[in-house]
């Protein structure tokens, strides 16, 4: 990185911190402090939600997701503007109504405090590890890439967002976050309008969709349907609904965002924007995505993305052995490149018989380099059994490094940066309010006033901070675990939602029936997900039908039987 | 902890389009012309 990058990516994060500590102010009262004093307009709620949802890894995953598997993964938010719309018809107008802090307060006003409890502690054990997650994924590929020390990305990272979300709490998080995600538009976008820059002269950007095409990297669309198949139109309009009503319905992390709002106005239009603006960014992070692995049909890309997995193995006994397949891959893509450009030729004659032709050689080439690809990882594998065999997130930011000019790769970093932040500020404010609202002052200490309040949500965030840290520093010894704990999202939010629901539209179902129910539900989804080869999208909506349905079974058997002793006792 | 005898105009109109109807709609709308677009990228490109 040269000095410009550094002097770049530095002033940016002083800029978004000292920004975050100035705008937060000093609230004196809870109200203040966990709800901006619901005072925001909603474009600050409509870009709050939208940078909570965005962490770092949106940026630099979902580019890679489509450099290797397409860009159906866009399916997956396919179902979100439903989602929104619904909530802003039920929970926007609730919340609002019942001026709660945190969503679980509804569950207390409409069942009781048990389901209140158990899904306030749900919610701080899942978001409690994935905020550590959210810290610890960026921080492991900045190191990788840039070869910065894991330990102090993450600490920089981490330290950066207790500063201002202690100091300023939701107004510094919702506040800064209008600046994040200026930050990240202004860096991806030079980000794109570099790459397109970047291809052969004689290569367009629409020839470079052509390309990209006949690989099969644009299929936005699946129209089939399909239990099994992870991304598709129906699991991301059926599936995906069930996922973003649970996840911006009932997740604190996004519900303090819009509670925020100055009126039910402004919170209903912050979600309802970011239903109409997210799955067109979704695609242009993937398109971005596919133009790279266009990009690289006309440049020769590394055997394997991860730079140190490769100096290890070139370091090793097998050494000699990866040398030799990574002169045959630069002969295979040399190959490829040419078929590339035939195929381009062909496409632009009227000769269906010469473009059949170009397409299957160019498959051909591709093929073969994927063999020879496919060899070097197994051979990966072989010298070291814990090397991860996906490269996939850091495709866009190896690209960044190597051919983003001196001053656009700080400013790339600095979104990143920024998405990281953005996304982990939130969780940590959510976290504090949950533990204060729903904890603190609701079971250990009911008469503690407005001062002392805020002090301990003070408190609670600079704890959920250093949790966040402590195990974002563990996670790379965790191995499998963070990936149970990305899975462990999908197991209960559909559990959760179904409570939800219930409560908004089942009037006459209790307390005792809805957490009997949730037990029950969650029990199936577990047992799906050990026993089935279910897609994870259909647990949302296995889980959230299941307790509905429970719940009123239960509460009709409970009448039931309670009018039966009624009649024995009389 | 509930914040008691505060009101919240719950009906208010949207600032823009004539009805919280409308705009729901106009959403809904965009999400159905995207797929519709991204299909014909999908087969475009295929």
């Amino acid at each position: 990185m040269s000095s410009l990058d550094w002097a770049v990516l530095a002033s940016a994060l002083v800029l978004m911190v000292a920004y975050g500590v100035w705008r937060g102010g000093r609230s004196r009262d809870l109200r203040g402090f966990l709800l901006a004093g619901r005072e925001m307009r909603w474009g600050t709620v409509a870009l709050s939600i939208m940078a909570t949802q965005a962490s770092a890894i949106t940026f630099l995953s979902t580019p890679g997701q489509a450099y290797a598997d397409g860009m159906r993964f866009v399916q997956f938010y396919l179902g979100l503007p439903i989602a929104m719309v619904v909530l802003s018809l039920t929970a926007v107008p609730l919340y609002h109504r019942l001026r709660v802090y945190t969503a679980y307060e509804y569950l207390e006003t409409r069942f009781d405090l048990k389901t209140r409890a158990l899904t306030a502690f749900l919610f701080l054990v899942q978001r409690g590890l994935a905020a550590g997650l959210t810290i610890f994924a960026p921080s492991l590929i900045l190191s990788v890439i840039l070869g910065w020390d894991l330990r102090v990305t993450i600490l920089v990272i981490g330290g950066l967002v207790i500063v201002y979300t202690t100091s300023g709490g939701t107004r510094a998080v919702s506040r800064t976050q209008v600046l994040q995600a200026a930050v990240i538009l202004l860096g991806m976008g030079a980000a794109f309008v570099v790459l397109v820059a970047s291809l052969p002269a004689d290569v367009s950007f629409l020839d470079a969709l052509r390309v990209a095409g006949k690989a099969g990297k644009l299929n936005a669309i699946d129209p089939h349907f399909s239990l099994t198949n992870r991304y598709t139109l129906w699991s991301g309009l059926i599936g995906g609904a069930f996922l973003q009503l649970s996840y911006f319905g009932t997740d604190q992390s996004q519900v303090q965002r819009y509670l925020a709002g100055r009126s039910v106005t402004q919170s209903r239009l912050g979600l309802l924007f970011n239903g109409a603006v997210k799955v067109p960014m979704q695609f242009a992070i993937l398109l971005l995505g596919a133009t790279v692995f266009a990009f690289y049909e006309f440049a020769a890309p590394p055997i394997f993305f991860n730079p140190v997995q490769t100096a290890k193995v070139r370091s090793s006994a097998n050494g000699s052995r990866f040398a030799e397949l990574e002169r045959r891959y630069g002969e295979a893509v040399g190959v490829r490149e040419g078929r590339a450009r035939e195929l381009l030729r062909a496409l632009k004659s009227a000769d269906a018989g010469a473009q059949a032709e170009a397409e299957r050689a160019f498959g051909a080439a591709s093929a073969e380099a994927e063999t020879v690809r496919g060899q070097a990882v197994a051979l990966m594998r072989a010298n070291d059994a814990s090397a991860d065999p996906s490269d996939t997130n850091y495709v866009f930011l190896g690209f960044v490094v190597k051919y983003l000019p001196a001053g656009l790769v700080g400013l790339v970093l600095a979104a990143v940066f920024a998405a990281s932040m953005s996304a982990s500020s939130a969780e940590l404010n959510a976290l504090a309010s949950t533990t204060v609202v729903d904890v603190y002052r609701r079971l250990l200490d009911p008469g503690a006033g407005e001062r002392r309040s805020v002090l301990v949500s003070r408190l609670a965030t600079v704890f959920w901070g250093m949790f966040a840290i402590a195990f974002a520093q563990q996670a790379s010894r965790l191995g499998s675990l963070v990936e149970a704990v990305n899975i462990l999202g999908s197991l209960f939010y559909g559990t959760i939602l179904g409570i939800f629901l219930t409560g908004f539209f089942i009037r006459k179902v209790s307390g005792t029936a809805v957490f009997a129910a949730a037990i029950v539900a969650e029990g199936a989804v577990l047992a799906c997900y050990v026993f089935t080869p279910i897609s994870f999208l259909w647990y949302n909506v296995l889980g959230c039908l299941a307790v509905i349905v429970l719940a009123w079974v239960f509460e009709r058997w409970v009448r039931a039987n309670a009018a039966r002793q009624g009649a024995l006792s009389a | 902890m509930p914040e008691e005898n505060q009101v919240t105009p719950d009906e208010e109109r949207p600032p823009f389009g004539r009805t919280w109807g409308a705009l729901y709609a106009g959403v809904l709308l965009t999400l159905a012309v995207l797929i519709a677009l991204f299909y014909l990228f999908t087969l475009a490109f295929r």
